[in-house]
């Protein structure tokens, strides 16, 4: 891979990178450092990467630092046995963006990261699991899961665009 | 077979399954007569049957079925998603498609599905992306790093290698020699002169040229090279103005030697302005004393990358020499010659002729 393949993957996927970091740890700084640190990463191993892997081989980078700092920050929530992962809300919603936003942000971490990866991004189930540790049938079975309970959530909301 | 006491219980069982013949049943009967102790067991065999398979039943037996109808009420998430997902295939998918065509209940379902679908907030972008960028798309970092570090070492050990050659410098009388191919050198130069042990005689001036390995643990080695009062040394090589004031000032050969530092070379010698001029030319990190008066330009940039590359020799254990030529008819210099031990590697300067 040379060093314009590399700041092309900058162009490609920087955004991306960044978005479906944001999207999981909520902070603007750290997903910022999180992107940064993940292209240094890159960098380092820019001899021995072809650039069709660097794709993959960012978000798999990028997701466990993400889980790493979580971990370290001891914020993670564990959404599974949490009272956030139920449908209840008590305001209304504008449009349905924002209430798939306030959706996903109540969908424990593995279920949200699969489905920001098959839905911004495109990713096959195998792909999905090798970014974030599973096997293709979890992630199939995460997948169903971030889906119904999305569809319900959305489903019980009192204003709907 | 006849009845006997080792097989009656299969006649037992038989008779009351109902599968013993007349015959066999009278020969039975007249058994337990002749066998009263037997009778008690004989009754003891009443059929016995488990009554309560109707009171335990498996709850779920119709999520097992199989439905004839591919999509229905119980699957109608699974095949949802999987429509959602792009995964059904094409008959499956005309088989969801009509199921919810023929249940329009479950057509809220399908677009609640359908809003699921999350798309890609463009709004958020990652602003500093130049700052991600690399400008060298030659050096791979790994290699950038590892010649870092390699320059901090060189300059490290380059830097205590010049102190204490400084410091040796200081103790020495003489011409002080760190290097091996200039070791021979004056060897060479000196084998044809005669050697003699005490430092002073009479119209004869011995003036010791001590050599000093740069390996330290070698014990260094001092020839006395005599010189005739009435032989007139020359250079035969032209004279950097460093070298000229080494000569000039060094009083053990202006004393004795009656030294006559001129460009013009008569004829060839080895007498020992001859051995210090070319030990000069030839090896930057020589340093000429005489009773530690003559001032020495210790510390050049040239004096400190020649050091730098010996350093770096001595580690592999190889010979490594850094030269520079100068011009014939100046002081310029023409070009520098690195050598790693039988390699040599010249770079001439433009501009520059030998």
């Amino acid at each position: 891979m040379t060093a314009e393949e590399f700041n092309r993957c900058v162009d490609l996927y920087a955004d991306n990178l960044y978005r479906f970091i944001l999207k999981n740890v909520k902070d603007t700084d750290k997903a910022k450092d999180i992107v940064q640190d993940t292209y240094e990463k890159l960098w380092v191993r820019i001899s021995d990467m072809e650039s069709t892997n660097a794709k993959s081989y960012m978000f798999t980078t990028a997701y466990r630092t993400m889980i790493d700092q979580m971990r370290r920050d001891k914020k993670q929530d564990r959404l599974e046995d949490s009272h956030l992962y139920s449908i209840s809300h008590n305001k209304s919603y504008s449009d349905l963006k924002e209430v798939l936003n306030e959706a996903l942000n109540k969908l424990p971490e593995a279920q949200r990261s699969v489905i920001m990866l098959r839905d911004y991004e495109g990713y096959t189930y195998e792909e999905i699991g090798g970014i974030v540790g599973l096997n293709e049938s979890q992630v199939k079975v995460y997948i169903f899961r971030a889906r119904k309970f999305l569809k319900n959530y959305i489903g019980s909301v009192e204003v709907v665009i | 077979m006849s009845i006997s006491q080792y097989n009656y219980e299969a006649y037992f069982l038989d008779y009351h399954e109902g599968k013993l013949d007349a015959h066999a049943t009278k020969e039975l009967m007249d058994f337990l007569a002749h066998h009263p102790e037997l009778k008690e067991e004989f009754e003891s065999y009443e059929p016995v049957s488990l009554n309560d398979k109707e009171e335990i039943k498996f709850e779920g037996k119709e999520s097992l079925k199989k439905s004839l109808t591919p999509v229905n009420a119980n699957n109608l998430d699974e095949f949802a998603v999987q429509y959602i997902e792009g995964t059904l295939n094409a008959e499956s998918k005309a088989q969801f498609l009509n199921f919810i065509k023929l249940n329009p209940v479950y057509e809220n379902e399908l677009a609640l599905y359908q809003k699921t679908k999350l798309t890609a907030d463009n709004s958020i972008v990652f602003a500093d992306k130049e700052l991600l960028k690399k400008r060298d798309a030659r050096r791979p970092a790994v290699w950038y790093y590892w010649s870092a570090a390699a320059s901090v070492a060189i300059i490290i050990v380059a830097y205590f290698m010049l102190r204490n050659n400084s410091n040796n410098n200081g103790n020495n009388n003489g011409v002080v020699v760190n290097n091996n191919h200039v070791t021979d050198t004056i060897k060479h130069a000196v084998q044809n002169i005669q050697t003699v042990q005490t430092p002073v005689q009479n119209n004869n001036v011995q003036v010791p040229v001590t050599i000093q390995r740069s390996n330290k643990q070698e014990k260094a080695t001092t020839y006395y090279v005599k010189k005739s009062q009435h032989e007139t040394p020359v250079v035969n090589a032209p004279l950097h103005d460093s070298a000229k004031a080494v000569v000039q000032n060094n009083p053990i050969i202006q004393k004795h030697d009656s030294v006559a530092v001129t460009p013009a070379i008569t004829q060839p010698t080895d007498s020992l302005t001859h051995i210090a001029v070319k030990d000069f030319h030839d090896s930057l990190q020589n340093t000429f004393t005489a009773n530690n008066t003559v001032p020495v330009k210790k510390k050049s940039v040239f004096a400190f990358v020649g050091n730098a590359f010996k350093s770096i020799g001595s580690i592999f254990n190889r010979p490594v020499q850094v030269n520079k030529y100068y011009s014939a008819s100046s002081d310029k210099v023409i070009a520098y010659q690195l050598s790693v031990g039988d390699e040599k590697l010249t770079l001439r300067l433009k501009n520059n002729a030998y």
